[in-house]
């Protein structure tokens, strides 16, 4: 066992910082005696340089399991930009020719990332029994909770996974799992013992504030004020392309500010401009869905606003976690108008099969077997596949059905309770939380204090982003002499 | 997809196929849509919007429908009103669309645009002693290209670099070199995305997508003729030919004096695919290269002639002297390709 001393010393050779952040140390030190960790760390504790330190302790090879497939390449890069150049993702978004060079030379990797679906196929499956693991790392472990919020069906393989793979040292990370979450985490996996570390999931420096209207122009008012007002760089979260796309231009017509949408629809080329730009704060403020930031390391990122409010209060925690991650003070703000649930309800009617959908799916197998499938065709299938009956899987997705919309429930009971937002939402993570202050939240009769917080941003925008430059001028910048 | 292009792609004369343009853009070549095309004469747009998300066309003629731009003359076929063509007119003024059109090569641009913006960056990155960045994302096979370049290129690289890329720069006009210049990207260097430079020039998206791919063929082409050949390498597979090249075997076998039959048996295919190969070897190619006479008869062309004297091309149909001679729909098809090649002349 190393003491802390020797952790420390290697913590500032490998990565430069003095000293580790709550929670990575004993997660650390955990997995290098061997046991099956799982970090219940908040956002922004740096959960990557757990298992990159492990990687440099350890000779074999880190197999980490992602659940989105755009986060795995953004991490991938990341791992390549810290220096670890042996780092592959497999996933499907690689061609056929790519995936089988990678396997084949798989021994070349340290490093590798794989979707629980593709680590589900044979061939990729029997390329990691040959070689030397070791440490499993299951990130955003709460997608393992069969209710949770980002439902695969194929991460219920991992337990059958993780037996053939010879049991290799297991990691599991998450910034959002109640107890109940841990609990049904650990029988998922299989692996009740694990040593569970879990840190409180509380942001003290983003302060909490759900601002509600009852029209839609009430709100884009509130939203015009508070991009103009509060400091930048934000983060403006939707739940849907097109109207992130709408605010957007809006945005750009009523303010001096860059603004820049940023979602699955953008071509890969804009997707890493727009990421790169904002990094080096070019741009002000981003209007995404939920698929950015994820991947992006950006520590000063002083608000996040919720247009939409999200499905549940994991994914509420995930997005506005991407605030603050300097220690400053930052903000978070859900924008709520009277029924924006019924977005969010109309989500879940469309990604739950619904019973007769099902009832026609199990009738009718022989004809649809052939044909592609939708998403929901295929969750039916998963099970289909896996020799449930037609009666149990309706069971399992009425139940499903009834989790999402209990989940909703609660994000809803944190817009709309009264009370300290923060004890709301602590409590919701089986945590107790009484220290409201004036710079906690806005309920409990509270009115946050931009001014006094430090929220302010004096001048418009951050840097202007060069336009119209002369192409001598950027041939110049590009080439150092 | 954008109203202002729809509009420049129909017309007020000729019914014309939404579907059939939308498939031209996107690339597809089937003989049907390769042959309609050319009937619109909008075959040199074909692929030009492969990589280019189209969204909704049915959205856009709606729009253009209720302008009163537009209306239906069937179920699948639109027309320009009046007030279409004289909208028409003026978005032709001002609209820009692709310039760099070519009934010879495919330029798969955006493969290209992958592996010189790599380039640039790791030589910018490397002028800085910077071994930490994010390099621009392409599939496994361009980085490998890339990187063989880059060391095999290493000593000198970057004044190298930077004089192939100013001597290129300088001698094209100064509006189309900012513009590719906006793209790079390098040490701290993130450029432009395509809505940033159609914002900064004040035109549509699809007009900035368009003076881009204008820009890099003008460079692709550039590359393969200059006789500094440092960049010559990362053109590998970029310039391809737009004829199918089982098409141009068949096309060869023909001229070199064999009957169908025959080719079909060289080559192994069925005679209908053969004949498909010719319909678009004639398509695409001027009339004068192509033996129109190996195929129909001087008889046979006085038939034709005859049976469809004084009729708009687009509107012959096989079943009108199918019964009546023994021409067959492929030899039919083959001689409306050469009026339609001789009516443009």
């Amino acid at each position: 066992m190393l003491c802390d001393e020797e952790l420390k010393k290697h913590l500032k050779k490998w990565f430069g910082f003095d000293d580790f952040r709550s929670g990575q140390k004993e997660v650390i030190q955990s997995i290098l005696d061997g046991k099956d960790t799982l970090g219940v760390l908040p956002t922004g504790t740096g959960k990557t340089l757990i298992y990159q330190y492990v990687g440099k302790m350890v000779d074999g090879m880190l197999i980490v399991i992602s659940p989105l497939i755009s986060l795995m390449q953004d991490q991938v890069d990341r791992m390549r930009y810290l220096g670890e150049k042996k780092t592959v993702a497999i996933t499907s978004n690689l061609s056929w020719v790519d995936r089988k060079r990678v396997i084949k030379n798989l021994n070349n990797y340290k490093y590798v990332y794989v979707s629980p679906e593709m680590l589900s196929n044979s061939d990729v499956l029997d390329a990691f029994k040959q070689i030397k693991i070791s440490l499993f790392v299951v990130d955003e472990a709460h997608c393992i909770n069969q209710w949770g919020p980002d439902f695969r069906p194929e991460y219920l393989n991992l337990k059958d996974i993780i037996i053939s793979l010879n049991h290799p040292t297991t990691l599991m990370l998450t910034a959002t799992a109640s107890n109940d979450v841990i609990l049904d985490i650990k029988e998922k996996i299989g692996l009740p013992n694990v040593e569970t570390i879990k840190y409180s999931t509380n942001r003290p420096n983003i302060a909490l504030g759900v601002d509600t209207f009852t029209s839609n122009e009430d709100k884009n008012d509130q939203l015009l004020y508070l991009v103009n007002k509060l400091m930048k760089p934000g983060i403006i979260y939707f739940s849907s392309k097109k109207v992130a796309n709408a605010v957007c231009e809006w945005l750009k017509a009523k303010t001096k500010l860059n603004v820049e949408v940023y979602h699955a629809d953008l071509d890969a080329d804009s997707r890493y401009r727009i990421q790169h730009q904002f990094i080096s704060d070019q741009i002000d403020i981003i209007c995404a869905t939920s698929a950015f930031g994820m991947g992006i390391d950006k520590d000063n990122i002083r608000f996040v606003i919720h247009y939409h409010m999200p499905a549940n209060l994991e994914s509420y925690v995930q997005e506005m976690g991407r605030a603050g991650r300097d220690g400053k003070q930052s903000i978070s703000v859900i924008l709520y108008k009277e029924k924006d649930e019924i977005l969010q309800y109309r989500f879940i009617d469309d990604t739950i099969p619904s019973e007769d959908m099902i009832n026609f799916f199990y009738d009718h197998y022989q004809q649809l077997k052939d044909n592609e499938l939708d998403k929901k065709a295929n969750l039916i299938n998963y099970y289909f596949q896996s020799g449930f009956t037609k009666n149990e899987v309706i069971n399992i997705f009425d139940g499903r059905r009834n989790e999402l919309v209990t989940s909703l429930n609660q994000m809803l009971g944190y817009v709309k309770t009264k009370g300290c937002k923060r004890a709301f939402l602590l409590r919701y993570f089986n945590e107790i939380f009484s220290e409201h202050d004036e710079n906690c939240c806005n309920g409990d009769d509270t009115q946050l204090q931009l001014e006094q917080m430090d929220l302010v941003q004096e001048s418009k925008s951050l840097n202007s982003r060069p336009r119209n430059v002369k192409w001598q001028s950027i041939i110049q910048t590009l080439f150092s002499k | 997809m954008n109203k202002d292009l729809l509009l420049l792609l129909l017309s007020s004369t000729q019914p014309r196929r939404i579907k059939l343009i939308q498939n031209l853009l996107n690339g597809k070549r089937t003989v049907s849509t390769l042959f309609w095309a050319m009937r619109y004469g909008i075959l040199q747009y074909s692929a030009i919007l492969k990589t280019y998300d189209l969204n909704s066309i049915n959205g856009a003629i709606k729009k253009l429908i209720l302008d009163g731009l537009v209306e239906p003359v069937n179920e699948f076929q639109y027309q320009l009103t009046t007030k279409g063509q004289i909208k028409k007119d003026s978005v032709k003024e001002s609209f820009y669309i692709l310039q760099n059109t070519s009934y010879q090569y495919d330029y798969d641009v955006s493969e290209f645009k992958a592996r010189i913006l790599l380039a640039i960056q790791s030589v910018s990155e490397y002028s800085y002693q910077n071994k930490n960045y994010y390099p621009v994302k392409t599939d496994m096979k361009s980085a490998m290209i890339v990187k063989r370049w880059f060391i095999q290129n290493k000593g000198e690289i970057v004044s190298r670099l930077e004089d192939y890329l100013t001597t290129y720069l300088s001698q094209v006009d100064e509006k189309k070199a900012n513009i590719i210049a906006q793209q790079m990207i390098g040490h701290d260097v993130y450029g432009m995305t395509n809505g940033q430079l159609a914002d900064s020039m004040g035109v549509s998206n699809v007009e900035a997508f368009f003076m881009e791919y204008d820009g890099w063929v003008d460079f692709i082409n550039y590359i393969i003729n200059d006789d500094d050949q440092l960049l010559l390498p990362l053109i590998n597979d970029v310039r391809t030919l737009k004829m199918n090249h089982h098409a141009i075997q068949t096309y060869k076998q023909f001229v070199s004096g064999n009957a169908l039959d025959q080719i079909a048996n060289n080559l192994n295919v069925k005679l209908s695919t053969v004949r498909e190969h010719l319909l678009e070897m004639a398509i695409w190619l001027p009339e004068g290269k192509f033996p129109y006479a190996k195929i129909i008869s001087s008889e046979d062309e006085r038939t034709l002639c005859q049976a469809f004297d004084n009729q708009p091309i687009d509107d012959w149909q096989y079943r009108q002297i199918s019964e009546s001679t023994d021409i067959n729909f492929f030899e039919f098809r083959i001689y409306q390709i050469l009026r339609s090649k001789q009516d443009v002349m």
